[in-house]
């Protein structure tokens, strides 16, 4: 019960959102980074989110919350997709306003 | 000569929106509303085409939480009254003063649509999932399979242990309800990424549905796009979602439902009539759609013109050739060796949405035997099994494709607690033995974390559709998860708790709470 987690869910290509939960803070600075070590908040509250933008040509992301460097808790691993720009752009899924004419 | 396959998928369904507590309550009427105007319908055009001996394949699938509410007995009770209110509206607006001859006509054209509907309600006696489930029997509609409580899957990839739930608890409800496997499953927004393919064959399914550039952007890209289907790594066939046959029936612009002569969706009397006539037929009171719309869309403007329904008629099959024609065009010129174009829809667009929905389904599917062939994909399957595998990367029919519809920042604090209920109910499902009080206790626990999942309530805050309803629905479910969960982790269930909780949230009736431990 009560075990600290961090958890990584795909937004777009370009996006990632990670969110944690320690809760009974570590004692020492919490801090979170990608595993491949490109990513980094080097200090987070004990629990929280944040949207990771931008990022690079890497696809494949896990994210550690560390405290004063020891692993706390690591996240599933997330493959972005390649890039929208070159997708063909299709009404979006359907709204009150997308079939009849208002 | 014809060349090539259609595959129409309809994906039916509601979140669980059924609310005992109340004697009248708004949001339950929206399953009232897509009975009378999408699902009942829907049953008549398969029955008429069955029995006319029409040759014709369906896909479809009615999602598990749609399966328990077209399944329960009070809201079955409900609904009976309200198709008697709506018909006591009609006989209201036949004798009302001041209505135009044309607003009679309409009326008493609504009157006997509801009255066929109601006779074709009391003839499904074992309900309306039996009632597709004899189609099915007789090989015109293939049923598939839904995640449970149509949680957004990739997103649920977090927590492994979720995943498999909502697979598992899916299947086992389509066998419950259905007495078979399902071979294919409807992907929630049609939202895919590799981590699931294990879970998914797991559970024996063999095919599912992604958005297009889920396919066109695969690794090595498929040669034929979306006119074949690709095999996954994990082994499972992929089909994608055809853009012109989607665009023609979407869009607003370019789509069939646009057309001036269709019925104008957003002028229901509900809204225009008098407070003190209308109230009997809202929902405590409060405006809503009654399904009695007077107008046809005529232009963008705010001035409508009367609906004619012998016109909206005509342009339903003429819309229906043009499909059936376009069809076969893309098919006549695709490079592939045996092309299937795949066609989803949300089957709320058919009669909900876009009044002749149903009836234009009706004629694509009287139209298409000779000019194009309508198959399940499992059929196509068996004729054709895929033979190149592709990795496919993450998509969702959402708006831009991805996931931003369901985790921004207006719905990102949904997801830290649906992961603190999945970790605390993969822990909860060690418990052995449990006494039959508890064991309750711990299924009313899954169902609460499975309805917290569902992909509606981001999406409807998301959209500003419900919000503070569907914001307090994730609330509650984690409230009642958390009283659940103390009470078996400190040993003082009771029965009166859980009683009330399983009363106001029933679905499942075969749900495990062992099935967290699974993954």
């Amino acid at each position: 019960m009560n075990r600290p987690f961090v958890g990584l869910l795909p937004v777009d290509p370009h996006r990632v959102y990670v969110y944690w939960d320690v809760p009974s803070p570590a004692r020492g600075r919490l801090g979170l980074v990608s595993v491949c070590g490109t990513q980094q908040v080097p200090e987070v509250a004990a629990r929280g989110g944040h949207y990771f933008h931008s990022l690079e040509s890497r696809r494949i992301y896990i994210f550690e919350l560390r405290c004063e460097g020891r692993v706390v808790a690591r996240s599933n691993t997330v493959e972005l997709p390649p890039d929208s720009e070159t997708r063909e752009q299709l009404p979006p899924e359907p709204a009150p306003s997308s079939h009849n004419l208002p | 000569m014809t060349r090539g396959s259609l595959a129409i998928v309809l994906h039916a369904h509601l979140p669980y929106v059924r609310h005992p507590e109340h004697d009248q309550f708004l949001e339950e009427y929206w399953f009232y509303e897509a009975m009378i105007e999408t699902y009942l319908p829907l049953l008549g055009v398969f029955r008429k085409l069955a029995a006319d001996r029409v040759r014709f394949r369906v896909t479809l699938n009615l999602s598990p939480t749609l399966l328990a509410m077209m399944q329960d007995r009070l809201l079955s009770e409900r609904f009976g009254r309200r198709i008697e209110n709506l018909l006591e509206l009609c006989e209201k607006e036949l004798t009302r003063r001041g209505a135009g001859s044309g607003e009679q006509r309409l009326a008493r054209m609504y009157r006997t649509r509801l009255r066929g509907l109601e006779k074709l309600y009391r003839e499904c006696t074992l309900g309306l999932p039996a009632a597709f489930g004899e189609l099915q029997n007789l090989g015109v509609l293939e049923i598939v399979a839904c995640a449970a409580t149509h949680g957004f899957l990739p997103f649920l990839a977090a927590t492994p242990h979720a995943l498999n739930a909502q697979i598992a608890v899916g299947v086992a409800e389509y066998r419950r309800s259905f007495g078979r496997d399902p071979s294919g499953i409807w992907l929630p927004e049609c939202a895919y990424v590799p981590q699931m393919d294990a879970a998914l064959a797991a559970h024996g399914l063999r095919w599912f549905v992604v958005e297009s550039h889920g396919i066109q952007h695969a690794d090595p890209k498929p040669a034929y796009g979306t006119q074949s289907p690709v095999l996954t790594p994990g082994g499972l066939a992929a089909f994608g979602r055809d853009t012109l046959s989607a665009r023609q029936v979407w869009s607003s612009h370019e789509g069939y439902p646009g057309d001036p002569w269709y019925r104008e969706f957003y002028r229901d009397i509900g809204h225009s009539r008098d407070l003190t006539y209308i109230r009997p037929h809202l929902p405590a009171g409060i405006r809503f759609d009654t399904g009695l719309k007077y107008h046809r869309i005529t232009s963008a403007g705010e001035s409508k013109k009367l609906y004619d329904r012998a016109r909206a008629l005509d342009r339903a099959r003429l819309h229906a050739a043009h499909f059936v024609r376009e069809r076969a065009r893309q098919l006549r010129d695709s490079p592939a060796p045996h092309p299937v174009l795949t066609a989803p829809y949300d089957a709320e667009l058919f009669g909900h949405w876009w009044f002749e929905g149903p009836d234009w389904l009706e004629h694509v599917l009287r139209l298409a035997p000779g000019r194009i062939r309508t198959v399940t994909p499992s059929e196509y399957l068996a004729e054709h099994p895929p033979r190149h595998t592709a990795r496919l990367g993450f998509s969702s029919w959402g708006d831009h494709g991805y996931g931003d519809v369901w985790v921004n920042p207006d719905t990102d604090w949904i997801y830290p607690a649906l992961h603190r209920m999945a970790d605390s109910a993969a822990e909860m499902a060690r418990v052995r033995n449990p006494a039959p009080l508890t064991r309750r206790a711990l299924n009313q626990c899954v169902r609460e974390l499975l309805m917290a999942q569902a992909s509606d309530w981001p999406f409807l805050i998301r959209r500003g559709g419900a919000p503070h309803y569907a914001a307090g629905r994730v609330r509650r479910h984690e409230a009642n998860f958390r009283e659940l969960e103390r009470a078996i982790r400190g040993h003082r269930v009771c029965a009166g708790s859980v009683e009330r909780l399983e009363q106001r949230l029933c679905p499942f009736p075969e749900i495990d709470y062992r099935i967290f431990r699974a993954a």
